[in-house]
Parts: C-alpha cells; sequence; structure tokens
C-alpha cells in the first residue's frame, strides 16, 4: 500500500505548486495579454503560443517551485491548465473577465472542448465526483484531457501500468459521458 | 441522486464493463445476463454505461490544451541534448528558448544553460554561422564572460547553444537591490569594461549589450551573456530586410546603437554606445532613450535629423502605460544610489556626465574608441584625475557643445521631477543628432603599429625546381610576422604587384633609393629579403636562409639572420627566424595560441607546400590556368587546408567559373575554423564575394577594418565590396576615411582607383574621369605600372563615356601596351575590350569588332569562361547595330550559354536583356516581355539593383507599345525609386524622361513638361550628351504637341547634332523625323522635306520597326501637306498594316490617327471621321489621353486645307 500513500503526498505538494503558480499566472496573462496587443503585427497563433509559453516561463522562473522530475511538471501543467479553463468558463458569462489574447486563446480551448461534448464547468464538477471513489482515473482524464498527454505518458506520471490505464479509460469515459448528458438533462 | 453517489461495486463495474466491450454487441447482453446473474442493478448500470459509451467515440479523446499549450514544452523538458537532460525553461526572446539543462550522466552534476532556437528560423545560416563563430567563442576565456561551450542541432533540426550556467543577478537590479552607491555602480561598469576589452582584442563583438545580458553573481562578479550570439542568430541586419524582421531580431532596440538601428556596418564602437547606455541606467535611473520598437526607433533617428525637432519637447512625452517599470521618482533613484536627491545632480554633472555623452554620440568615430578608454576615464574621474574626454578636441564647437551637454545626465533627473517618473529624456539627444553628420568609418584612433613587407628571397641555386620555396618562405614569414597582431605585414600579393611595377627582382638587399621606392609604394617601415641555397629533394632538401631587415625610411640594414633547415621542416625554420626578427623588434615571443594559429595557416605537409606556393606564385604571374591546376593539386594533397581552397576559390572566379569558386570557397570557409580571427574573417569576407553576398562581405571587410584601421587593404576591400553592392556612395565615403587614415597610405593610387570604380558604378563620368587621371598620376610617381595600366583603362572608358572620343584613344594604347609587356593577358583583354568603346561611338563597326573579337581571343586562351560570355555579348550588339539580326541572336544564346556555364545569373540576365532587345525590335513585343522579365528575375535572385531596374526600364517600353500605360508607368517609377537611391543620376535622369513620355501620352502635358525639365537639368549637369539629346527631343514633341513650332524646331535641330556626333543613326533618323514635324508645323515645307528625307533614309537603314514606322507615319503627313494625299493615304495605311501585323498598340494608334485626318481631308471624310472615332475610342480606352484628344480634335476638321 505504498502506492497511494506516495502518490498523495505528491498531490499535495502539486496542490500548493498550483495554487502558486496560479496566483502567478493571472496577473501575468493578463499583462502580455495587453503587452502583446499593442503589437498586431503578428499572426494570431503566434501570439498565442508566445503568450503561454511566457506564462510557463515564469512559472518555470519561480525559484520556490522545484521541479522534481518531467512527470511532476506534466501533472502540475495539467491540473493548471484545467483550473484556469475552469476558472474562465466560470467568471465568463458573469463578467467579460480577461481580454484580448488571453481571452481569445481560452475560448478557443474552451471551444475545442464543447465541440468534444464537453462542458468544462460540468466536467471539472464530474471529475470530482469521481476522485472520490476512483481518483486514479480522475487524474488519468485530468492528465488527458488537460494536459493532452497520451496513456503512456499518463501512466508513466501515475506511476501505473499502461494496459490499466487502457482498460479503465473506456469505462471512464462511459461514466463521465453518462454524467454530463445527465447533467445537461437536469438542465434542460 | 442514485448516480452521485459512489458505486460500492465500482471496481467490479469497471471489470464487467470492460469484458462485455471486448465482445460483440450480439453477445453482451447474454454476457451481462450470466455475468451479473440477479444483480439486476449492476446489470442495467453497466448497460447504461455501454449505451453512454456508444455515443462518445470521440469525448475526451481530443485535449483543447493539448495543442494550444503544451506540445513544445512537452517534448522539450526531459529531452536529452548531448550529454545533457533538460530540467526546465530559464527564459526565451523572441527566436529562442533558454532551457536549464543538466548532465544526463549525472557524473558531476553541471548545469549548463541551452539556447533552442524555435522552429522557422533559418536553421542552415544559423549553423553555418556557429560553426564559423565557434572558434571564436570558445576562445573567449574570460572570467567575466559566460562560455559558449557547444552547439548542434537536435533530430528535429532545432538548432543549439550551450552555455555556461550563471545564477546570478542582472547588473541594473543587482545595484538598485543592493543600494551601490554611485562609485560602486562605476567599479562594477569598469569589470563590464575589461570584459568587453577583452573580447574585442579577441575581434569578438556582442552586439546585444544590455543589463539582462549582464549577471552579478553572490560574489559579486560580473558575468556577460551571450557574447558574440546575435552574430550567430542574425547575422546580418539591412536596411532592406531588416526591420520586418525586428521583432524576432535579438537586437534590443533602446541599447542599440544609431549605425544598429540605420542597419549600417556593426563595429566595436556599437559595444560601446551599448555601454554608454548601460552607464547612463545605472547611474540615473532610467534610460536616455526609450521607446517602444525598434521600427519606432528607426523612425526617432531619422526624424530626428530634421531640424524641425526642438529641445523643448523634453518633458512632454511621458509612457504612462508602461506597467513594466516602477514609478522612478528622483527620491526613488536617489535613494537606491544612497544619496541625497539634491546630491545626485551635483555628483553627475561634469565628468561623468561628459564621459557618458561621449559613449553615446551618435557618430561611432567620436565616441570612446575602446571600453578599456571607456573604463579608464571612469577610472581616472574615480581617482580624482583630469578625464580624456575634456580634451580640447571636443571642445570643436566653440565649447558649445559641452556646455550645451553638461546637464545632461542630470537633466534626466530634473525631468523626472516635472513629468511625474516617466519622461523620455529625448531633446538633448535630438539636439546632438540633427547637428551630427553622417557616419564615417575608420577610426581616428587608430594604432598605427610598424610595417614589414616580405620581398622574397633570391634563389642562389639557380634550380629552378626550388623556385618555389621563395614564395613558401615569404608566405610563411608574412604568417609568422603578423601573428600576435604587434607588427602589420603587407600581403604577398601586394608585395608581387608592386615587384611588377618596380621591375624589382629577388636581390639580396636594397639600396637606399630603392627603398624610398618600396617604402612609397608598400607603405612599409621595414622590409625584408635575402636568399636561401636549397640543395633540392635528392639531397634531402638542406636549406641555408640568409635574410635582413632593412629600414625603408632610414636606409640601413636592421639586422642580418642566418639559420639552416630543410624543405620537410620549412615552418620551424621560419619560426626560428621570425622569433629573432621578433626580438630584434622589441617583440614578445608568440603564445601557444598564436604558434598554432600560424600552423593553421599553412599547409600540413610539403606535398601540398609545394603546389600551394607554386599556385600562389602564378596567380600572381597572372596566370590563372596554371595556378588552378597547381591550386588543385595542393588542395588534393591537403584538403583540409582552407588557405589553399579559398585561394582556388578566387582563381575559378576570376576565370568566371561561379560554381566551382562557390564550391571551393565554401570548404575554405568549412575549415577556417582553426585560423587565426583575422584570416578566419578573410576567408569568410571572400566567400561572401564569391557568392557576391556583398551585404555580408561589406560587414566582414568593416569589421576587419575597423579592428585593424592601418590596413589599407581592408579599406579597399571594403570600399570595393559596396561598388559592387550597388552601394557607391559609401564606397566613396569610405575612401574618404581612407584618405584621413595615415600618412603611408597618402597617394597611394589604388584609392583613387576604387574612387573611379565607386564614380563608375553610381554613372558618374565625370568624376570617373577625375579620379583615374589622379591615379594615373600617383601611380606614375611611384613608378607603379600595373596601376598606371589600370588608371589610364579606366580613364579612356571614361571619357569613350563623356563622348571624349578621341582624348580616349592614349590613354587606351598606353594601357594595353602595358599589360602586354607585363604580360598580363586579362588586363589586356580589358584594355582591348574598353578601347572598342571608342569606335563603337564613332559608329565604325568593323574596328570595334575587331577589338571584341581580338578580347574574345585573349578570353579563350586564358580559360576565362566570363570573359568570353562578355565579348560575345558585346560582338552580338555589333551585329544588332549591322542589322544581322540572325547572327546576333546566335551570338546572344552562345553569350547566355557561356555564362549559364559559369554560373553567372547576372550575366545571364544581361544576355536575355539584350536578346529582349533584339526581339523588341523586330516588334515581337510578348517574346521580348518574357525575356526581360527572365532577366528582371534574375537580377532580383541575385540581388543585383542595378540590373533590375534596367530590367524594369526596358519592361515599362514594351508595356508603352502594347498600350498598358499604367504598368509602363510603375516600372519606370520602381526603376527611378532605385536609381535614385543608389545614386546613378544619369540613369535617373533617362527614367524621368520615361516616366514623363507616359505622361504625355496620357494627356498630361505639365506633368511631362516638368519630368522632362528636371531630367534635362540633371543630364546637362552631368554632361551626358546622347542622354540629353534624347530629353530634348522628348521636350521637342511636347512643343509640337501644344503649336510651338520654333521651340520645337530649336530642340530637334541640337537633338540631331549630339545624335549624329555620336553615331546614333536610329535615334538621329526619329530626331529628323521630329524636326521634319516642327518645320511643317510652322509652314516651312521645303526644309521639312529636307529632314524628312534625311529621316527617311537613316530609319531605312534601321532594323528596328519602332524607329521605322514612326518615320514612316510622320512621312504621311509631310505629304498630306503637300497635297500627295494619294500618296499620304497610301503611306499611312502601310504604316498600320505594319503595327497591326506586329501588334504594336501605341504606333497602331498614332498611324490610325494619321490615316484618318488624311482620309478626311480627302474625298472620303465619312471614312475618316468613323476611323477618328474608333481611334479615339481605342486610345481613351487604355488611356492615351493624347491620341484621343487629338482624334477628337481632328473629326470636326473637314475638307481641304485642315493641316496641322
Amino acid at each position: 500500500m505504498d502506492a497511494p500513500n506516495h502518490r498523495d503526498e505528491r498531490d499535495a505538494g502539486n496542490e500548493r505548486a498550483v495554487a502558486d503558480l496560479t496566483a502567478l499566472l493571472y496577473p501575468e496573462l493578463r499583462r502580455l495579454a495587453s503587452r502583446h496587443l499593442r503589437r498586431e503585427r503578428r499572426e494570431h497563433t503566434l501570439q498565442t503560443t508566445a503568450l503561454v509559453h511566457e506564462a510557463y516561463l515564469r512559472l518555470n522562473d519561480q525559484r520556490e517551485v522545484h521541479w522534481k522530475n518531467r512527470e511532476q511538471f506534466l501533472g502540475v501543467a495539467a491540473q493548471l491548465m484545467r483550473r484556469i479553463l475552469v476558472d474562465y468558463s466560470r467568471g465568463h458569462d458573469a463578467q467579460k473577465r480577461g481580454g484580448g489574447i488571453e481571452k481569445v486563446f481560452l475560448e478557443e480551448a474552451i471551444g475545442v472542448a464543447k465541440e468534444k461534448g464537453a462542458d468544462v464547468i460540468a466536467l471539472d464538477e464530474a471529475l470530482t465526483r469521481l476522485a472520490e471513489f476512483d481518483p486514479q482515473q480522475s487524474h488519468l482524464v485530468e492528465l488527458r484531457f488537460f494536459g493532452g498527454l497520451s496513456i503512456e505518458e499518463s501512466a508513466e506520471v501515475l506511476g501505473v501500468s499502461r494496459t490499466t490505464l487502457k482498460r479503465n479509460w473506456n469505462v471512464t469515459k462511459a461514466w463521465l459521458a453518462r454524467e454530463l448528458r445527465r447533467g445537461d438533462e437536469k438542465d434542460a | 441522486m442514485a448516480t452521485r453517489k459512489m458505486p460500492e461495486n465500482w471496481d467490479q463495474v469497471k471489470e464487467l464493463f470492460t469484458s462485455a466491450l471486448e465482445r460483440d454487441a450480439a453477445e453482451r447482453s447474454d454476457f451481462l445476463r450470466e455475468a451479473c446473474g440477479d444483480d439486476d442493478a449492476l446489470r442495467s448500470e453497466i448497460e447504461s454505461l455501454l449505451s453512454s459509451f456508444d455515443g462518445a467515440a470521440t469525448f475526451l479523446e481530443d485535449s483543447p490544451a493539448a495543442d494550444l499549450l503544451f506540445a513544445q514544452l512537452r517534448t522539450m523538458v526531459g529531452k536529452r541534448i548531448g550529454a545533457y537532460r533538460i530540467l526546465g525553461e530559464i527564459g526565451h526572446g523572441g527566436m529562442a528558448v533558454v532551457y536549464l539543462a543538466e548532465r544526463a550522466d549525472d557524473q558531476y552534476r553541471k548545469r549548463v544553460a541551452i539556447k533552442m532556437l524555435q522552429p522557422g528560423t533559418n536553421k542552415d545560416e544559423i549553423l553555418r554561422r556557429f560553426r564559423n563563430e565557434r572558434q571564436a567563442l570558445a576562445a573567449l576565456d574570460h572570467p567575466s564572460i559566460v562560455r559558449l561551450l557547444d552547439g548542434g542541432s537536435t533530430e528535429e533540426g532545432l538548432p543549439y547553444l550551450i552555455m555556461e550556467y550563471v545564477e546570478g543577478v542582472r547588473i541594473d537590479e543587482y545595484c538598485d537591490t543592493r543600494k551601490l552607491s554611485i562609485t560602486e555602480r562605476l567599479q562594477l561598469f569598469c569589470a563590464v569594461c575589461r570584459a568587453v576589452q577583452y573580447a574585442h582584442e579577441n575581434l569578438v563583438i556582442h552586439r546585444d549589450l544590455k543589463p539582462s545580458n549582464i549577471l552579478v553573481t553572490r560574489d559579486s562578479v560580473v558575468r556577460l551573456l551571450d557574447f558574440g550570439i546575435a552574430k550567430v542568430l542574425n547575422p546580418q541586419w539591412s536596411p532592406e530586410t531588416g526591420l520586418t524582421r525586428t521583432d524576432w531580431r535579438p537586437m534590443t532596440p533602446e541599447y542599440a546603437s544609431p549605425e544598429q538601428v540605420r542597419g549600417t556596418p556593426v563595429t566595436k564602437a556599437t559595444d560601446i554606445y551599448s555601454l554608454g547606455v548601460l552607464l547612463y541606467e545605472l547611474l540615473t535611473g532610467h534610460r536616455p532613450y526609450r521607446v517602444g520598437s525598434a521600427v519606432e526607433r528607426r523612425d526617432y533617428v531619422e526624424e530626428a535629423e530634421k531640424p524641425s525637432v526642438a529641445v523643448n519637447e523634453i518633458g512632454e512625452s511621458a509612457a504612462p502605460d508602461d506597467a513594466t517599470r516602477t514609478l522612478m521618482t528622483p527620491e526613488l533613484v536617489a535613494q537606491a544610489r544612497a544619496i541625497r536627491r539634491e546630491e545626485l545632480p551635483r555628483r553627475l554633472r561634469g565628468d561623468l556626465d561628459t564621459i557618458v555623452m561621449k559613449a553615446i554620440r551618435l557618430e561611432p568615430e567620436h565616441r570612446y574608441a575602446s571600453a578599456a578608454e571607456f573604463s579608464q576615464d571612469i577610472e581616472r574621474h574615480l581617482a580624482g584625475l583630469p578625464i580624456r574626454a575634456r580634451k580640447p578636441t571636443l571642445l570643436y564647437r566653440g565649447g558649445k557643445f559641452v556646455r550645451r551637454h553638461a546637464e545632461s545626465l542630470t537633466t534626466a533627473i530634473l525631468i523626472l521631477a516635472v513629468a511625474a517618473g516617466l519622461a523620455v529624456w529625448a531633446g538633448r539627444w535630438l539636439w546632438k543628432l540633427k547637428n551630427a553628420t553622417e557616419p564615417t568609418p575608420g577610426a581616428v584612433h587608430a594604432r598605427i603599429r610598424p610595417s614589414v613587407a616580405i620581398l622574397g628571397f633570391k634563389n642562389l641555386s639557380g634550380r629552378p625546381d626550388t623556385a618555389w620555396v621563395s614564395t613558401a618562405l615569404s608566405e610563411m614569414l608574412t604568417t609568422e610576422l603578423s601573428a600576435g597582431e604587434q607588427l602589420r605585414t603587407v600581403p604577398e600579393e601586394t608585395v608581387a604587384r608592386t615587384k611588377v611595377d618596380l621591375g624589382l627582382s629577388d636581390v639580396e638587399s636594397l639600396a637606399p633609393e630603392a627603398l624610398g621606392q618600396v617604402r612609397k609604394n608598400l607603405g612599409s617601415d621595414y622590409i625584408v629579403l635575402g636568399s636561401y641555397l636549397d640543395m633540392g629533394k635528392e639531397k634531402g632538401g638542406p636549406i641555408r636562409l640568409d635574410l635582413r631587415l632593412q629600414d625603408t625610411d632610414k636606409g640601413e640594414t636592421v639586422a642580418a639572420v642566418s639559420e639552416t633547415g630543410s624543405e620537410k621542416t620549412l615552418l620551424d625554420l621560419v619560426s626560428q627566424v621570425g622569433t629573432r626578427l621578433r626580438e630584434r623588434f622589441g617583440l614578445e615571443k608568440l603564445s601557444r595560441t598564436e604558434s598554432a594559429g600560424v600552423r593553421a595557416e599553412v599547409p600540413l605537409n610539403q606535398e601540398a607546400m609545394r603546389p600551394y606556393a607554386q599556385g600562389l606564385a602564378m596567380v600572381r604571374a597572372f596566370d590563372d590556368l596554371s595556378a588552378r591546376e597547381l591550386l588543385s593539386n595542393a588542395v588534393a594533397a591537403d584538403p583540409e587546408f582552407p588557405l589553399a581552397h579559398s585561394e582556388l576559390a578566387r582563381t575559378w572566379s576570376s576565370l568566371g567559373y561561379d560554381a566551382d569558386a562557390r564550391q571551393e570557397a565554401e570548404k575554405a570557409l568549412d575549415g577556417a575554423g582553426d585560423l587565426s580571427r583575422e584570416k578566419h574573417l578573410l576567408v569568410e569576407a571572400r566567400f561572401y564575394e564569391t557568392t557576391r553576398d556583398w551585404a555580408k562581405a561589406i560587414e566582414a571587410y568593416q569589421t576587419l577594418f575597423s579592428f585593424f584601421p592601418d590596413n589599407l587593404e581592408y579599406g579597399l576591400q571594403l570600399a570595393n565590396a559596396e561598388t559592387a553592392a550597388g552601394r557607391g556612395k559609401d564606397a566613396l565615403k569610405s575612401l574618404t576615411a581612407l584618405d584621413a587614415l595615415r600618412v603611408h597610405t597618402k597617394g597611394d593610387p589604388r584609392i583613387n582607383l576604387a574612387r573611379s570604380d565607386a564614380a563608375a558604378s553610381l554613372g558618374d563620368s565625370r568624376l570617373r574621369r577625375d579620379t583615374a587621371e589622379l591615379a594615373a598620376q600617383e601611380a606614375e610617381e611611384r613608378g607603379a605600372k600595373l596601376l598606371l595600366a589600370r588608371a589610364r583603362d579606366t580613364e579612356c572608358r571614361a571619357l569613350a563615356d563623356l563622348g571624349e572620343n578621341e582624348k580616349a584613344k592614349a590613354p587606351c594604347e598606353e594601357a594595353r601596351q602595358i599589360y602586354e609587356a607585363a604580360g598580363d593577358r586579362s588586363g589586356l583583354a580589358q584594355s582591348l575590350h574598353d578601347m572598342a568603346e571608342v569606335p563603337i561611338n564613332q559608329g565604325d563597326f568593323a574596328a570595334a569588332e575587331k577589338l571584341y573579337s581580338q578580347a574574345l581571343i585573349i578570353a579563350r586562351d586564358i580559360g576565362s569562361q566570363k570573359g568570353q560570355a562578355r565579348e560575345l555579348i558585346n560582338l552580338g550588339l555589333i551585329s544588332v547595330k549591322k542589322g544581322d539580326f540572325t547572327t546576333a541572336r546566335k551570338i546572344y544564346d552562345e553569350s547566355l550559354q557561356g555564362y549559364q556555364n559559369a554560373g553567372d545569373k547576372n550575366g545571364m540576365a544581361a544576355a536575355m536583356g539584350d536578346t529582349g532587345i533584339l526581339l523588341r525590335m523586330q516588334g515581337k513585343l510578348q517574346d521580348a516581355l518574357n525575356h526581360f522579365q527572365k532577366a528582371l528575375e534574375l537580377s532580383n535572385q541575385v540581388g543585383h539593383r542595378a540590373s533590375s531596374a534596367q530590367a524594369m526600364s526596358v519592361i515599362g517600353d514594351v508595356l508603352v507599345e502594347e498600350g498598358d500605360l499604367p504598368g509602363a508607368y510603375k516600372m519606370y517609377q520602381e526603376a527611378a525609386t532605385i536609381e535614385q537611391e543608389m545614386g546613378r543620376k544619369v540613369i535617373y535622369a533617362s527614367n524621368l524622361t520615361q516616366v514623363g513620355r507616359v505622361l504625355r501620352q496620357q494627356g498630361k502635358a505639365d506633368e511631362a513638361q516638368q519630368a522632362y525639365r528636371e531630367s534635362l537639368s540633371l543630364e546637362e549637369k552631368l554632361g551626358d550628351k546622347s542622354d540629353a539629346a534624347e530629353t530634348r527631343l522628348a521636350l521637342a514633341e511636347l512643343d509640337c504637341d501644344s503649336g510651338k513650332g520654333t521651340e520645337a524646331e530649336q530642340l530637334s535641330r541640337a537633338a540631331v547634332e549630339a545624335f549624329r556626333a555620336d553615331a546614333y543613326t536610329d535615334e538621329e533618323s526619329l530626331a529628323e523625323s521630329m524636326l521634319s514635324r516642327a518645320l511643317l508645323q510652322q509652314g516651312k515645307l521645303t526644309e521639312a522635306r529636307s529632314a524628312m528625307g534625311e529621316a527617311f533614309r537613316l530609319s531605312q537603314k534601321s532594323r528596328d520597326v519602332l524607329i521605322r514606322i514612326p518615320v514612316t507615319i510622320d512621312h504621311a503627313q509631310l505629304l498630306a501637306a503637300e497635297d500627295n494625299l494619294g500618296g499620304a493615304e497610301a503611306t499611312a495605311q502601310d504604316a498600320l498594316t505594319q503595327a497591326r501585323n506586329l501588334s504594336l498598340f501605341r504606333v497602331q494608334l498614332e498611324a490610325s490617327l494619321a490615316l484618318g485626318k488624311v482620309q478626311m481631308q480627302k474625298r472620303n471624310p465619312a471614312t475618316g471621321r468613323k476611323r477618328l472615332e474608333d481611334t479615339e475610342e481605342s486610345a481613351r480606352s487604355k488611356g492615351f489621353g493624347l491620341i484621343a484628344q487629338e482624334a477628337s480634335a481632328a473629326q470636326g476638321l473637314a475638307g481641304s486645307g485642315s493641316r496641322r
């Protein structure tokens, strides 16, 4: 029973890192967005890349965050992305927050999610529920969907075998798809 | 809700779901029934999940974030680059990301920084650059310079550079957080200067000095990052290409020097400027000058040169939206410097202000000459000694300069108070800008090293098989003595030329008079010469070398040295001799690195040394064919030796084989890594010359010249490259700087020759002639025969271009004789070629043909591919003049083939263009246009702007004839813009005339008049007679249009005369025709008839349809005026038919107009009116306003007697 404990510990550490980073990232994104907007010459995609890159570089520059390894970094990145998208989606209707590039970029990401049948907020809530009884699968979805990792990479991050993850991926998908659909029905 | 609760049997659900999924849909329900038994809830849960799964094939499969965000990040972190594993990012710039990495083998966990270039950068060029720079950068070994460790490219092909990893903070932050005092800041800054000085001594310019590139470690050690990296990442920044790429070029606008902003070559003065900005910032808390981007900055600099910018702008240009900076109030600035706010201005006033202002002078030559001088002045200030920047030289504006600037630094502080902290300090800078003159290259502070020329050694054995040893010894000794850069050696090539010039053979010593002559010609303080005795290979090749060092000024022998060695160990022999000579000069021994550099500059083995030396001797004896063979042998014997490749490349090049030359030059460059920095740069410069990448060649020579400002050769080569690049104006400026450089070079004919070439490229024949004459005088005074020949040749050519044909003959003949006597056959071919210009001008095509044929034979003989192609083009031109179009076409094709073989796109463009002209003369407009467009394409490819402009101009001509006036106008305008930029005034003027013609056709007589007038005044000023005649003719036409017959007559007569003098029969024919029209308008029928007779006679000789048909049209009008209406109608009809058959739109309109008028006069005005109506409509539809107008007017003039 070593593995879960170990993971929990890591998650706790990650939580702190993500909290720090998120706080850092938002003002950063806004500042960058406004600066980039003034330079209209660049292509939109380039702006996005540069923007996000810069944000990440800033994350990495923080002395207090020491990445133990690539896996940890990727895990945190995925969590971070989930948080950014959810926060953005939540605040999106209430107030038109963010501006320019930041907005464009996040909307693009959320657009992709919607296209694939996933409302970011609903998915986030469902994942939280899933984590209550199957944290590993919840984590897997986070890594794959928000972090863009492959099954193989996820297996490395989670420290479990690929076959197990693969086998369980489908049922998790089915469960989440049903959860989201039910959410829709309830709303309707 | 049930589903919201955690399923107690989740593991079971997962298991069964997966198993069910693995089965076919039909079997699932049986399977589940069996597996779940009577647990219906379990079964329905799984069935529900299965049905949910069916509709969710793509659900969650694509990540919204992956593509957008992490793709690159994920691929890099954890990856291995060489021996290192990437840990994470440290920072990034526009084109590169910097990663922190450590050794993957974990041996000693060494941390490095890896700069990875983004995809999309020109990686081949960067890698090549990196290979070139690697040695220079790796050699920088200084505690304050962060080392470059390695470089390469990843599997994906992304170039990267590996550097030492430094933990530290930016110098500005360091100073502020530690609240360093002004004095402490100055001390820290001096440490930066020392590092920069060290790099400059190693010929590396930083190019991108700024606070983020200067870190201070915990132990207060300054570490400079990215030395020379800017050059690797972005080797060249030119005004043409640079501005659009500012986003990713590494130059940081606020710290970039004016020359970087302008795109003029970068020297070490650039770093001085950036250092000045840095010091400014460290002292005052903000930059002297801050703007958003390089683009704005460039505008700013140029805007500032306009005198309208006033000093009172100070304080008004705050930048409140700049959120990245804290508000810097004077209080904060003072606080961070541990000084009272009131004291700060006092502290900065005076010395410090003067020092900083000197460093950031707009003109590079007025800044500190070196980082050492800069820091010395600061140290003097700190020690309470008077600073050098206060020397009277700076008071050249009557003391005003210093006084006006005395407040500069303090002003900065004061402004802060006014503008709430974010003012851009600009006014003072602007004041300086508008008072500044154009920068000129060349350092005023040049250190003049003693110079030595190795004159060669007499072969005492007299055996021809050991003659090569003299060349080899001279070459090696030159290398040996120039190592360490304490002596300036005259290149052996120059020595060899001078020996031919002065008729010197190898002797053991020179008499004082001869020494004086050598000094005058080579500018050398000392010469080395002597003798050797080589018993040859069969005797084991023992060699005895006796040499003496002579002072060319005092005429005495300073040292005599004898050493023995063998053919096999020539280099050892030379270094023994070299060491002893260095002792005589009181110079230090060579360091190990320097000795290694010398070894890299000679071939590895004797098998290579011998043919290399022999090859060099052949080059200097003007025998390129033999040289090529020998150098090829040398290269085969030692493929790693870069200088042999480089020399071979030049030989290929002078033989006219560009592709081969390029290949060799590339090999030379690839192997140049071990050469001394100077030789390396030279190889690089030659590579760019070979590839005709003039911008880069200029940059390389600029660097060489700025580091060795006492080396005339580099200055000359710089000017030549500038001329070749079409930057004749810059070349003239560089040469002016050379003049001022040093006493020795004064009166070196090569300077005026280079000036003459620059003038030629600018189309300024007068300046060309004058400078050539000066060069000839100087060459004569020194007895420099070959230079005299070149000068005479140039003079002849300039005279011919100025129409002074008779005067041109003598200098050409003199040049020819000298070349012939000296055995310089390529010079001989050149003089014959230039000589032909005179008979061409005089219409003696047979004589010209003979000269070109002679030149062709020589070109064939010496194997010059391009030389042959060039003579062929000229022979083709003569065939055209003779009206033999078939032969002309054949010759042009042959020439094109020759250029193609040589890989000379510029030559190909010329051949294409001339073929196009041939086709245009035949009226094959579309065919001609295709050729012109090809020529334009080729010229654009090689970046030859003059050729491009020329192609545009002829394309415009075709477009006019095809009826596309707007298209033609655009082409002419573009050509004119290029010519104006290049300073080729004569051609610019003729472009203006072309523009005027379009305007006239469009019916815009006033604008046309204006263009013609401007053109004519330029042509008259520059003394170009036939071009002026061309414009006069155009003006005459305009006068005729508006009924000013008298004026038109006068202008036409002048044109006729000028064309006749230059034997331009085609043009003369048009001028006579014009004259006839002018006379006709005045009613002078008899005279008009006589002029027309002449025009007609000449036009019949022409094969150019655009001469013949227009003259025919004028003739028809004359016939009509003479009441020969039948003849007039037939003639006009004939012209119309010809024009129509060839689809010559413009001429067709003219012919149709004339025919319509005749028909109106004749019995059948209805036919005439109809024709005129059609003509009017047709003309109007294509914007030929003038013809439309005339056609419209003519419709109302029925009946006889209605002549115009």
